[in-house]
């Protein structure tokens, strides 16, 4: 016969209760790019934290969807760069990296690249903090100037275009007051 | 009482189902099903009780018998409210087709598909009218479903007559290749001593299983256990964290009624209409729904006091009311279950914990487990791509 009866005394669970934290793998940690991609990630998981099922993917804008937005700002500001073009960073003599970003103009030495979740992290194995921080301060110098723009979780921004659009007009806005377009 | 926005909905687009499964508690399969209409003013209703959010799962019967609606709906929905409604869906699976997967893809639709175990454990229940089992026809569409979404969760349902497959039919779902695996039990059957007894030696064999996929690195998700290790490795079940029926979780029938969950629509005639707290053509009910919500907030008398208090699953109005006719009257079945599984699992999870298994320690400890984990099956998969190109 089943019944509804209290335990009287239980003791059983000796592993950790909720104070004891695992800190996140040091690949993730380290990556600044990722941080975001995570907040923006962590916004799109359903289900309860976790150990739920947290069947429901990030919905990333793709790579396609964003360039629509981005070239069609280029465009209304009669720029002309090539899409997917190979760029080289050098860090110092027999250090460099072999990049392809997706939009750029060589005489300009100006471009975008972003950084997409879509393609499974390979964005994010060559855009790692190291050549983002390069770039950014190469930015911050002489050149060249190139935008990289984290990718979009959908669910976040419904408005993504206006989102991307708005950043690369500032990108231009600033090239342009510092001569450079 | 307070009431909250409307976060989880169920949206019953028919009544009717091509497959007869025993544990069903959507009542009578009769062919009636959610005009377009009904269906466009759920949608409206939901968004405007919703705060930024509210997700809906389209439910049955079997809900694919009206994909036609489903599409509609959705269209009409991304056209009128953008993203604020997310859809999902629960189902049987024999009906998908790749032009179904097809329009899940392009608008991100995600879904649980009930598959039971092995063969003998799902063809016990889950049955087609014409009293064949219907294991064939799902376990050849899970291929494609599984590459539609490996994540796919499959919901598996235990009845008395199926214990003694409960562990062969769990890892025979993981050898299929899914990670997740929802199980409950079917707490309005008539369960007794010697079923949990047989229960117990299933779920013994399970946390032996389960210790040793964590070890290698396997990670699977199973809700019995994972759940419960959550419970006490994370926080405990609050009010509202399990069950929210009438409150956040609101369920819509076909006709339009707005019932607590799911699990009161039945055949939506007759008595049950007694339980509806609204319609999406006149709004809710106010009074009706506080009811509800009180009555699945009152404290369990029966639990003051227990250990596992917070821990246990007695916190679901739903089940209690199908298994005991009252929201707040645990049933023993609950209770027993609760009390034989819970020390199965903290024993697993101290064994786990003793001996350092990372994975244990990450899903259970490590806030960010759920991305980095998923950034981490993505590497490996397009590696896996690359190595065999």
């Amino acid at each position: 016969m089943l019944e509804v009866k209290q335990v009287r005394f239980y003791r059983l669970a000796k592993y950790p209760r909720g104070t004891y934290r695992e800190k996140p793998p040091v690949w993730l940690a380290g990556q600044s790019t990722a941080a975001v991609l995570l907040m923006l990630a962590l916004e799109g998981c359903e289900g309860g934290g976790t150990t739920g099922p947290p069947p429901v993917l990030p919905d990333m804008v793709t790579e396609s969807e964003a360039r629509v937005a981005i070239n069609r700002v280029l465009q209304n500001n009669g720029l002309t760069w090539q899409n997917d073009a190979p760029f080289t960073l050098s860090f110092g003599v027999g250090d460099t990296v072999h990049l392809v970003v997706d939009s750029y103009n060589d005489s300009l030495r100006v471009g975008y690249e972003y950084v997409a979740w879509n393609d499974c992290g390979s964005d994010y194995e060559t855009f790692t903090p190291r050549v983002t921080a390069a770039l950014d301060s190469a930015a911050k110098a002489q050149g060249p100037y190139i935008e990289v723009i984290d990718d979009i979780n959908r669910r976040v921004h419904s408005d993504y275009e206006q989102l991307l659009e708005t950043s690369m007009q500032q990108f231009l806005d600033t090239l342009r007051a510092h001569g450079v377009i | 009482m307070q009431t909250g926005p409307v976060k989880y909905a169920a949206l019953c687009v028919t009544h009717n189902c091509n497959l007869r499964c025993r544990y069903c508690y959507s009542g009578a399969k009769v062919d009636r099903r959610m005009t377009p209409e009904t269906a466009k003013r759920s949608v409206d209703f939901l968004a405007a009780q919703a705060n930024e959010k509210c997700i809906v799962t389209f439910f049955g019967g079997e809900p694919l018998l009206e994909f036609t609606l489903i599409k509609e709906v959705v269209e009409y929905s991304r056209r009128k409210h953008g993203n604020k409604i997310e859809f999902r869906m629960n189902t049987n699976g024999t009906l998908i087709k790749p032009e179904v997967l097809a329009f899940f893809r392009e608008t991100g639709i995600y879904f649980a598909v009930s598959v039971d175990g092995s063969r003998e454990q799902h063809d016990t229940v889950r049955r087609f009218a014409d009293e064949r089992g219907s294991y064939d026809r799902i376990a050849a569409k899970l291929p494609e479903i599984l590459e539609f979404n490996p994540y796919t969760i499959a919901v598996s349902v235990m009845v008395p007559e199926t214990v003694t497959y409960l562990a062969s039919g769990v890892q025979d779902l993981f050898a299929q290749r899914f990670r997740y695996v929802l199980q409950t039990l079917d707490y309005s059957a008539g369960w007794t001593s010697a079923d949990i007894s047989a229960l117990r030696k299933q779920y013994m064999l399970l946390a032996e299983y389960y210790f040793a996929q964590l070890r290698a690195g396997k990670k699977i998700y199973y809700s019995p256990f994972d759940e419960r290790i959550k419970t006490w490795a994370q926080k405990p079940y609050g009010l509202g964290d399990l069950c929210d029926l009438a409150n956040s979780q609101i369920a819509i029938a076909a006709s339009g009624r707005i019932y607590p969950c799911v699990q009161f629509i039945n055949t939506d005639d007759g008595t049950f209409q007694q339980n509806a707290i609204g319609s999406v053509h006149d709004g809710f009910d106010a009074q009706k729904r506080e009811y509800f919500i009180a009555e699945n907030y009152r404290d369990k008398e029966s639990c003051r006091g227990c250990p596992l208090y917070g821990r246990c699953a007695t916190y679901c109005g739903c089940v209690n009311w199908r298994a005991t006719g009252s929201l707040s009257q645990v049933p023993p079945i609950v209770c027993e279950h609760e009390r034989m599984l819970m020390p199965i699992v903290d024993k697993l999870a101290n064994k786990l914990w003793k001996n350092k298994v990372t994975l244990f320690r990450r899903k259970f400890y490590e806030r960010t487990f759920p991305v980095s984990s998923y950034i981490e099956d993505c590497l490996i998969s397009r590696r896996q791509d690359h190595a065999g190109s």
